[in-house]
């Protein structure tokens, strides 16, 4: 979607038009999905995240004092956002920290979850790769390389500078490179790497 | 398979481009968008029935009939069932009635979430949170009437359980955002601790199976996260000068009358704890019981002085070492003719005969369950409570 389009979107979206509504979800409503099932445990809750993101998008786009400047950054920032919300309710439950859930869940039931998609599909490797990064590697490889955002709109999804989000990017292609070429991922030696 | 060479990393980025075939699946994409165009057409129109009017149990009552018997497999009968109703514009009714594991459940799910949403303000938001909660705890009702005596429970019985919990955890997030100190924290802390007690009640009446272990962890679990969220609520209501008697005399009574209730619960609980046979215990346990005695005092004494923070924390320190002596008594007997006084514990292999609302506030469940290892997964599992129903009679 080039950025007159997206601008016109918006502005629709602002008046509260329905069939614009329509338009912003069929266009990223596999973006979100995918973006949300790389950060979960189950599809069911990428699913109900996903959901959630476009209802709270239509609630936040037309209440907002500064308009929208990028669809882009404002739809992932309402995922990102939902899924910490998502651990955050976990964490009181378990007493566990944030950080420590999102790791259990690269562990377990992240690798049941993506075996179904690599024997559907002939992505595992780089799959597996993706989904043992650390969350904010993660974040900036989908965002850049899978889901187009520009340097711009990831920093404003992820609140680094565009430095920073540079640096994250090469970091992170650098391992899964690694990983790729080596033939045995060895995630936790480069979880250590990158502290 | 990729050779053992160095990549290039335009090569690395291809590969990488390759998730964009990961897809979420057709049908859920397109059912989620006639809910959510629904949804957004419906706000346009505010004639339109409301979301869960009970007004219409019979036609819902119906129609959800139907649907039912339409629903094949979960997802296909999920996806189905949706379809239908959504095209008929009874949606709402139909999600109303379902319960965990049905098709539609997970529509009456995603309602109570867009109706969140769509309520701007903190108070009302919580407030349907509890309101949730408490739906939560119907469903398990509903769904322990339709289980045979002894049969054990099924997963959505289990899914119930961990709903109830996420949505008092959700309450408790919600705390720091409420104007403090106010009635309706007040009433969102009674609100939460009665749902919590509703919860253990119908669990014990239940009288699940002991060998559901799955359960057992998810019911702690509940009444665990309910308490620290009642008391968070009640901490923040209770933290602002203007409750104090000279300002809010009628708001402050409630409160003075709540704690005094919640004492006279513990000290009954603390001293039916203390009713234990083996002699060589029975020092160490009547030393606990004076500490919690002596709390529960100051607790009274800081209520009498309008010092309502301070009660509050003699009574969370009460709580706290009643909790600490129910595992310690794993490994003592009871008297056999103990009665039951406090809500909130697992079930145990006794059908509990109390008709009155469990007193106190449910505290977390001791007994055999935490000798063994605490991971629900293990063979052997947690034993459910048998030292004691604690349900009051």
């Amino acid at each position: 979607m080039n950025r007159r389009t997206s601008k016109k979107l918006i502005e629709r979206l602002q008046l509260g038009d329905a069939e614009a509504f329509s338009e912003v979800y069929n266009q990223y409503i596999a973006k979100i999905y995918r973006y949300v099932l790389f950060k979960v445990r189950t599809r069911e809750e990428a699913e109900d995240i996903s959901a959630e993101v476009f209802l709270r998008a239509w609630q936040n786009v037309r209440n907002r004092q500064r308009p929208v400047q990028s669809l882009n950054a404002f739809l992932y920032q309402i995922a990102k956002n939902l899924v910490i919300d998502h651990y955050r309710q976990r964490a009181q439950i378990t007493d566990v920290a944030v950080e420590e859930i999102a790791d259990q869940v690269q562990g377990v039931q992240q690798q049941r979850l993506f075996q179904k998609i690599e024997q559907s599909m002939e992505i595992g490797r780089v799959e597996r790769a993706v989904r043992g990064l650390k969350d904010e590697y993660k974040d900036v490889v989908l965002l850049r390389h899978v889901e187009g955002l520009s340097i711009n709109e990831i920093a404003q999804v992820t609140g680094k500078t565009r430095g920073a989000v540079r640096v994250t990017l090469h970091r992170a292609l650098k391992i899964i490179r690694d990983q790729l070429t080596s033939g045995t991922p060895d995630v936790s030696q480069h979880d250590h790497e990158t502290q | 398979m990729l050779a053992n060479t160095t990549m290039k990393r335009s090569e690395v980025i291809a590969e990488i481009k390759q998730l964009e075939r990961i897809a979420p699946r057709a049908g859920w994409v397109e059912a989620t968008r006639a809910i959510l165009m629904s949804e957004i057409r419906r706000q346009g129109r505010p004639e339109m029935v409301e979301v869960f009017s009970p007004a219409v149990p019979v036609e819902g009552m119906h129609f959800w009939s139907f649907i039912r018997g339409l629903a094949g497999q979960p997802v296909v009968g999920f996806v189905t069932a949706l379809a239908l109703v959504v095209t008929s514009g009874l949606t709402v009714n139909a999600a109303f009635y379902s319960l965990p594991g049905e098709p539609l459940y997970r529509v009456k799910i995603f309602f109570e979430r867009t109706q969140l949403i769509m309520v701007s303000d903190s108070t009302k938001k919580v407030e349907l949170k509890v309101e949730f909660a408490r739906n939560r705890v119907k469903e398990l009702e509903k769904l322990v009437s339709q289980m045979r005596v002894g049969e054990t429970p099924t997963a959505a019985v289990s899914q119930a359980v961990s709903h109830f919990t996420q949505e008092v955890a959700s309450v408790r997030l919600e705390l720091p955002r409420l104007p403090a100190g106010n009635r309706a924290m007040f009433n969102i802390a009674v609100s939460v601790d009665q749902a919590s007690r509703e919860l253990a009640e119908k669990v014990q009446a239940a009288s699940f199976s002991t060998t559901t272990p799955a359960i057992s962890q998810a019911v702690r679990q509940a009444l665990a996260t309910a308490d620290v969220t009642s008391q968070a609520a009640l901490e923040a209501a209770v933290v602002v000068p203007k409750f104090s008697t000279t300002s809010q005399p009628l708001a402050a009574n409630e409160v003075n009358v709540y704690l005094r209730e919640k004492i006279v619960r513990l000290r009954a609980l603390a001293q039916q704890l203390a009713g234990v046979k083996n002699g060589s215990e029975s020092t160490r346990l009547q030393s606990s019981i004076v500490s919690i005695e002596a709390d529960l005092t100051a607790a009274e004494n800081h209520i009498t002085v309008g010092n309502l923070s301070a009660g509050l924390a003699k009574i969370s320190s009460a709580k706290a070492k009643i909790d600490a002596l129910k595992m310690d008594k794993k490994n003592l007997s009871v008297t056999p003719d103990a009665k039951p006084v406090e809500g909130g514990a697992l079930p145990s292999q006794e059908r509990a005969t109390s008709t009155t609302a469990p007193v106190g506030g449910p505290t977390l469940p001791a007994g055999p369950a935490e000798t063994n290892s605490q991971d629900p997964q293990s063979g052997s599992g947690p034993a459910l409570e048998t030292t004691q129903n604690i349900l009051p009679q």
